[in-house]
């Protein structure tokens, strides 16, 4: 084990939160619109009603310390991690090591607008087994890890590359890699580059349009077509963020760091409209005031520029063996035969009625749990 | 000839209260810049982080929105009830600025901004008109709904682009012009104009200067026959689909910047999100945008928005994107066309005698009472 690791715990302090507050109560909300009226169903994002009421929650009700105090369950690291151009990435990471000699690694890596915190259920359950070593890590630029360089273009790859001497250093020359959201491009990359991965689970197969390899005229089942017509519609209407992440990172940085609001507004509807059902606003309060005191949202969104580690790039086509959880509401859930053409598919289980969608391990962690100890087990059994 | 005067508009003085400005100043020495990125060097990805600490403290130390103000209140301005079937209370108050001439003959011309602009835009361009005698010109420019010191949009249900053109219609014939007006808009209100001269008979005649169309069909073939520069020009509308647009799915300083010509006076930017700021009108102002979706040059292929009266194209080299001539007249009667050197997407601002040179020369052609 090469890494220098140091011991963290979350510690924010009051300063901190008394200005959180300060800056809340002084933050303006915009002027009522049809657009965010009760009539207009939230079609058009963040309704009014529900932002005012998440922002009187925030400034009076909601508890950090009593969120803090939890997180801090759960043993966490900063280490330096050296990068092939021979400077150095401070990583943040939960690091839980089981004292079975023979347990398996498994490398839990988050998306946008997530963090390690969506973890935190499912790490527990996986602790309790005692058969798993978990690394659940911030990715550069969220929460308590190192932002990019700002004199380089940084991009997935290096987040993979990162994410693999992060494991070396910590001495797991073989793992599992369970993600979602940019997270699966990363676990896709580490998956074709390094012969450390031994198999991936992914909850996140965006296969949009019918791949070459299938057949055009093949049927597809009732829940294939359902899942297909969520993702056109994601695809044609819940993109815009993603266009002004992409194309002009630099503005909407300013944007959304300028009050706690602007991250309310911006971030927070992702947590309901990216979720089955809402999750309860301390839920989402956690995460936000995680990411405002941090100032994430800035070094959160590079990304949305790097097109890399897609889906149904050939080249990023997973040849190890791959475990796919679908959750019917997910944002772009892929039919079973057109995510066998992306990964080398060889578990699969579709989740039609159950109340989880792009935030499987916040919203399921119970079954995602359970989804992926035994794909392990099929894939990567333990002594 | 000015026909009957059905609307009573009031004079009308544009300010904002001391306090309003103090207000101002205030939410300004509170605001917090985030940590630099990448992206934030680079102005490709959008607001650079020096420039915006330029404006920042320019905006908070040294911008005068009195001396400003002076310059919207050099232009007669006026507020009027226009009644329609939209409005919560039956009519929408509506700020405009008008310069009526003399001349009996004189031409009704309706200017119309966008986004994310404002009247105060055409400011200039007024001043000039007013002078001109052959034609002649009643200037009529309206602030839109849910912009400046207009009312917004209801809160009851949807607001669009055929809305908006119907009030601007009411607005025209409440003011005289029923028997026939001209109207000129860039950027939305050059979708504005073009719903107006289709389906309201007192519209004669349009000129707009915004018409970033990609080709019916993106192959080498639809390029043929095009001049070097039509062909730029023309691609820029691609780039744009797939690079500019995502704030239609958002950052007025950042447009400002990223579509004119040559940059404008950071104090015509800090005026601006001034207005934008106090008067709340971003969130008012953007339910244009989820008509917008398919873009601004999809509405001028859009078949039942073929313009069958005379229109003129005013084509800016430093626009966003656009169209050569040949395929604007694919979309209408084009009557007009002139390309201009200089200028871009807020081409009545950046380049005010050029653009009125347009505008004289344009209605003075197609204006069917002037022959």
């Amino acid at each position: 084990m090469s890494l220098q690791s140091t011991p963290f715990k979350v510690a924010i302090p009051d300063s901190a939160l008394e200005t959180l507050k300060a800056q809340l109560k002084g933050a303006h909300v915009a002027r009522p619109t049809y657009e965010a009226s009760a009539a207009a169903g939230g079609r058009f994002g963040v309704q009014r009603e529900w932002l005012l009421e998440a922002k009187a929650r925030w400034e009076d009700g909601f508890d950090w310390r009593a969120q803090e105090a939890r997180i801090n369950q759960f043993t966490q690291f900063t280490a330096p991690i050296p990068r092939p151009n021979g400077s150095v990435l401070k990583l943040h990471f939960v690091h839980e090591r089981a004292t079975n000699p023979h347990a398996r690694t498994i490398l839990l890596l988050h998306g946008w607008p997530g963090s390690y915190l969506e973890f935190l259920d499912v790490i527990e359950i996986l602790k309790k087994t005692g058969q798993y070593n978990i690394v659940a890590p911030s990715h550069p630029g969220y929460a308590f890890s190192d932002p990019p360089p700002t004199g380089e273009d940084f991009g997935k790859e290096d987040v993979a590359d990162l994410m693999e001497a992060l494991m070396q250093g910590l001495g797991y020359t073989s793992y599992a890699v369970q993600a979602g959201d940019w997270g699966a491009a990363i676990a896709r990359m580490l998956a074709v580059k390094y012969s450390s991965v031994i198999c991936t689970h992914l909850n996140f197969i965006p296969v949009p349009s019918s791949p070459p390899q299938i057949d055009s005229n093949a049927i597809l089942s009732a829940e294939d077509e359902a899942g297909l017509a969520r993702g056109r519609d994601f695809i044609a209407n819940g993109r815009g963020y993603s266009d002004e992440h992409r194309t002009r990172p630099a503005t909407i940085a300013f944007v959304v760091s300028s009050s706690p609001i602007a991250l309310l507004s911006w971030v927070g509807e992702k947590f309901l409209s990216w979720t089955d059902e809402d999750p309860v606003i301390d839920e989402v309060l956690t995460n936000l005031t995680l990411w405002w005191l941090t100032d994430t949202f800035p070094t959160s969104i590079y990304p949305y520029r790097d097109p890399s580690g897609n889906a149904t790039d050939p080249k990023w086509f997973i040849k190890k063996p791959t475990g796919y959880s679908n959750f019917a509401k997910e944002l772009l859930p892929s039919p079973r035969s057109w995510a066998a053409t992306s990964v080398n598919l060889t578990w699969y289980r579709y989740h039609p009625k159950v109340k989880g969608g792009h935030f499987a391990a916040m919203e399921q962690p119970k079954l995602l749990a359970q989804d992926l100890c035994e794909f392990l087990d099929q894939e990567w059994p333990s002594k | 000839m000015r026909g009957p005067i059905t609307l009573k508009p009031e004079p009308f003085i544009p300010t904002f209260s001391d306090q309003e400005l103090a207000g101002l100043k205030a939410d300004l020495a509170g605001a917090r810049l985030p940590r630099p990125t990448y992206a934030s060097s680079k102005p490709e990805y959008g607001i650079q982080s020096e420039w915006m600490a330029k404006a920042l403290d320019r905006w908070k130390n040294g911008f005068d929105w009195r001396s400003r103000e002076a310059g919207l209140n050099s232009v007669s301005n006026f507020m009027v009830d226009v009644p329609d079937e939209a409005a919560p209370s039956g009519s929408f108050k509506i700020h405009f600025i008008a310069e009526y001439s003399k001349d009996p003959n004189a031409i009704p011309l309706l200017l119309l901004h966008g986004w994310p602009g404002s009247l105060i835009e055409f400011i200039e361009t007024i001043k000039i008109l007013r002078k001109s005698t052959s034609p002649a010109f009643h200037l009529i420019c309206p602030s839109q709904v849910g912009y400046g010191w207009s009312d917004p949009p209801p809160l009851d249900r949807g607001y669009g682009m055929y809305d908006l053109s119907r009030l601007m219609n009411t607005l025209m014939c409440g003011l005289g012009f029923e028997s026939g007006y001209a109207a000129q808009g860039g950027d939305i209100g050059s979708v504005l104009a073009r719903i107006m001269s289709v389906k309201y008979d007192s519209c004669k005649v349009i000129n707009i200067n915004y018409m970033p169309m990609g080709p019916v069909v993106d192959s080498p073939e639809s390029y043929a026959g095009l001049s070097e520069r039509e062909v730029t020009n023309a691609k820029k509308a691609l780039r744009f689909a797939s690079n500019g647009r995502g704030y239609g799915q958002m950052h007025v300083g950042e447009k400002l910047r990223d579509w004119v010509d040559d940059p404008l006076d950071l104090d015509v930017v800090l005026e601006l999100v001034t207005m934008w700021w106090i008067q709340e009108t971003f969130p008012t102002s953007i339910y244009a945008y989820s008509e917008l979706v398919s873009g601004v040059g999809a509405w001028n292929r859009d078949p039942a928005l073929y313009l069958t009266k005379p229109f003129g194209f005013s084509s800016f080299a430093e626009e966003i994107a656009s169209a050569p001539e040949s395929w604007a007249a694919e979309t209408g009667n084009l009557q007009y066309y002139r390309y201009n050197e200089r200028g871009g997407h807020f081409a009545a601002k950046e380049q005010p005698q050029v653009f009125a040179s347009n505008l004289i020369e344009c209605f003075g052609k197609l204006w069917p009472g002037t022959k």
